[in-house]
């Protein structure tokens, strides 16, 4: 079920009725009503692969209660590796299989001998990466002593497949989320309108900023050779805000619609696009999964500690491990490996933690120099982008050299019609507005310390616009097929 | 909870009041296609593609053939993604039809690509993308059904459409500088379509043109399926009127690429043609008379030409 659709808009309502007023007097019964609707939500799109969040929740369940019964060291590491081998198993299956295979395939081809290979016709499980890393980061935290496992496995089951962001995130720890399974939610009326306006925010820059962007990045990117260097700056500028949008998006109403179940998720997105350097643009953007990978890849590898050789090492592999976890495709792995680039001369010049402020605090305007920064940075990420769209590492490159030619020193080429992208660019310019104003809140919406009327009449302004600029066709989010 | 409540109540109505306002300012302004499942049944169809959709001007064709009123000829093509021959089509123009006409006019313009089909598709796959698909109301006025099924925009962007084509169909010049394009469907179903037409920019679309079709030719296949809904359609035609099939002028450059993908096109049609009693009005040997805006559809202006000497035509053999 996708959060765009008259599918979800009537679900919602109907489960948040039933929580808030049928049962809200037990706490089982809440996450029992929680479980079954994550359970409708997800089967919604297909079925069959309830098994597998079943199956993951059962296997994680049970090596949790061993991890804390067990004393010995090396069973207590054979339990883990049995959870981190079935659910990276999974994942790998799933959606890796293909991508060895013709690697592997390749390989052999390059080197003279050929051998005959037969790929799956494998559908990826939407939300696998996501709800994998959950329930690995419940083990390992387990393993590492530092949460107690769930004895109670409807508890468990809720926060394994909790809907709102089961998947696409935010990538939940159980240190955060599990305990709220555990205590009694009651309605808290500014909680609930919080998280409606949060959801109402997610609309907007999923409707109206990534669907509408994307028409324009799509056209651009299919048929990158028609179009002048200036254009393909703007194709790739209108697909940096599609991807934006949509993620973001996603992860305002995912938190959004918890918070309307009381319950409080991470913040996935701290308004990344105003970033002064790489460094803190990996601080604000998908910010679940940087941290995720923070924690039980990079730390442990030694991060930021060591010889340079260590250092650099480090940062190659968590930013290739983050690119391949969007996909098998060597087009993210150069992603990632070009944020390594980016990333390296900061750390090694021991600039990565200079800017850890929000920018431009308790001012209206950035100075020049800030403001050079976030250009700067927001062209690196660009350029990055580019590799993340393409539908080769070739086709992306090419999409660069056509940048760099004298044709991007013309005005850009308008791409029909016309009206609608000077619209978008409009609703662009809104977005980044109240991402500025409302940049050191949660959320760019959250304009609870208004008055009423004000209030008011920014919720009417934003439906107004999602009415009268918003596509509604439906569009999945791209993050589901991570 | 219960200001909660009623504020999501206030906020619900409200979008539901607005969206029954704005479905009211809904006209040929709001899609290429809407106005078309809002206009009454009628007696005299124009039925095909995109290319008689902006090809035939029906009040040409009512002048000429002296059409009583009630007879006037109503525009109903589509596009080759919607109304290519089938079934979603057939049950579409059965409903657009008066049971009562008897004597109508119909023109029923066919090319290759009408009767064709993508390979890569099985038979319950075909027309499932079809304006058509899930649609049961096709004369109501406004359709909800179709704004919610099929309007891929907000509704606001009707009321957004409508002011622009206001200030802009009085400047088509203008808009036609700073938008590319603008079309509009008029209330006798064709769609009016204003473009650039300096000698660079058509070429340019020509060329962009002739590429998409020849990845038709590698896609796609004449298809008994689609063939059989055309009788099928003449045959329902037939009973509410006179029948005659049109194959619309295109570009020299398109014509090649369709003689190629269907050579024998012509005389499959023709002896379907006699087979039904029918005439079958070949105007493609006329090309070289028109101009085109992408190689595909005739310029407006060209549009009324072919207009007249296709009424004329028919005229002659009425």
């Amino acid at each position: 079920m996708l959060f765009n659709t008259i599918d979800f808009a009537i679900f919602l309502p109907i489960i948040f009725i039933l929580y808030w007023f049928v049962i809200n007097k037990n706490i089982l019964r809440q996450n029992l009503l929680i479980t079954i609707s994550s359970y409708v939500f997800y089967g919604w799109w297909d079925w069959r692969f309830l098994s597998l969040i079943a199956f993951s929740t059962l296997v994680d369940y049970i090596v949790g209660n061993q991890l804390s019964i067990t004393k010995n060291k090396n069973s207590r590491k054979l339990l883990l590796l049995t959870s981190l081998f079935i659910n990276l198993g999974l994942l790998g299956f799933f959606k890796y299989y293909n991508f060895f295979l013709a690697s592997f395939t390749d390989a052999f081809s390059f080197f003279g001998s050929s051998i005959n290979s037969r790929s799956l016709d494998i559908i990826l499980p939407v939300g696998i990466s996501f709800y994998t890393f959950q329930t690995l980061s419940y083990t390992i935290d387990i393993y590492k002593n530092k949460i107690n496992p769930s004895k109670d496995i409807i508890s468990f089951a809720a926060f394994v497949s909790f809907f709102p962001q089961l998947v696409a995130g935010p990538i939940e720890r159980a240190k955060n989320l599990l305990p709220q399974f555990y205590n009694k939610r009651t309605f808290e009326y500014h909680k609930a309108v919080d998280g409606m306006r949060q959801i109402l925010w997610g609309l907007f820059k999923k409707i109206v900023i990534a669907d509408n962007c994307a028409v324009f990045a799509d056209q651009i990117f299919n048929n990158y050779s028609d179009y002048s260097g200036s254009t393909l700056i703007l194709g790739a500028i209108f697909f940096a805000f599609q991807i934006y949008g949509d993620f973001s998006g996603y992860s305002d109403i995912a938190i959004g619609t918890a918070r309307l179940f009381g319950f409080k998720l991470m913040q996935n997105f701290a308004f990344p696009y105003f970033s002064r350097d790489i460094a803190e643009f990996w601080r604000r953007w998908h910010i679940s999964l940087s941290t995720w990978f923070r924690d039980y890849l990079y730390i442990p590898l030694g991060g930021s500690r060591g010889t340079n050789y260590q250092k650099i090492r480090n940062v190659f592999i968590i930013f290739l491990v983050s690119g391949f976890w969007h996909g098998p495709n060597w087009t993210f792995i150069i992603w990632g490996a070009l944020n390594a680039l980016y990333f390296l001369p900061i750390m090694l010049m021991k600039r990565n933690r200079v800017n850890t402020d929000t920018v431009a605090k308790d001012t209206l305007l950035p100075s020049i120099n800030e403001l050079l920064s976030m250009i700067t940075t927001f062209f690196l990420t660009v350029i990055a982008w580019v590799f993340f769209r393409s539908e080769s590492v070739n086709n992306g490159f090419e999409y660069l050299l056509g940048i760099i030619d004298q044709s991007v020193f013309t005005l850009p080429h308008l791409i029909t019609p016309k009206l609608e992208m000077i619209y978008t660019l409009f609703c662009i310019a809104i977005l980044l507005i109240f991402e500025w104003i409302n940049r050191e809140k949660e959320y760019a919406l959250d304009v609870n310390n208004l008055s009423k009327f004000n209030r008011w009449s920014i919720y009417f302004t934003i439906i107004l616009m999602i009415i009268t600029f918003g596509v509604f066709t439906q569009n999945t989010f791209i993050y589901f097929q991570f | 909870m219960h200001r909660f409540i009623r504020n999501i109540l206030i906020i619900s109505s409200s979008i539901v009041v607005l969206h029954l306002i704005l479905a009211q300012f809904a006209n040929g302004s709001t899609d290429n296609f809407y106005s078309r499942f809002t206009s009454p049944k009628q007696n005299s169809l124009i039925i095909g593609t995109s290319r008689s959709a902006q090809g035939i001007h029906p009040e040409i064709l009512d002048s000429i053939l002296n059409l009583e009123k009630v007879n006037s000829i109503y525009n109903y093509s589509f596009s080759l993604n919607n109304s290519s021959y089938g079934e979603k089509y057939y049950n579409a123009i059965q409903k657009k039809i008066n049971k009562e006409s008897k004597n109508g006019i119909f023109i029923v313009t066919i090319d290759p690509w009408s009767i064709s089909v993508d390979t890569t598709l099985n038979e319950s796959e075909i027309d499932i993308e079809s304006i058509f698909y899930s649609m049961k109301y096709y004369n109501s006025s406004p359709n909800y059904e179709y704004l919610i099924k099929k309007y891929k925009k907000g509704w606001g962007n009707i009321l957004l459409k409508r002011i622009e084509s206001n200030i802009l169909s009085n400047n088509k010049n203008t808009i036609r500088k700073i938008n590319g394009s603008y079309t509009y469907l008029r209330k006798d179903g064709l769609l009016e379509v204003y473009t650039r037409m300096d000698s660079a920019y058509a070429s340019n679309n020509i060329k962009n043109k002739v590429k998409s079709y020849l990845k038709l030719v590698s896609k796609n296949k004449f298809s008994e399926f689609r063939f059989n809904y055309l009788k099928k359609t003449i045959k329902l035609l037939n009973d509410h009127g006179k029948v005659y099939l049109v194959r619309v002028p295109v570009h020299k450059s398109l014509l090649t690429i369709e003689d190629a993908f269907d050579p024998d096109f012509n005389i499959r049609i023709q002896t379907l043609a006699n087979n039904m009693n029918i005439e079958y009005l070949d105007h493609s040997i006329y090309s070289d008379k028109y101009s085109y805006t992408d190689g595909n559809h005739l310029y407006i202006e060209d549009a009324k030409k072919f207009s007249i000497n296709l009424s004329e035509n028919i005229d002659e053999i009425k």
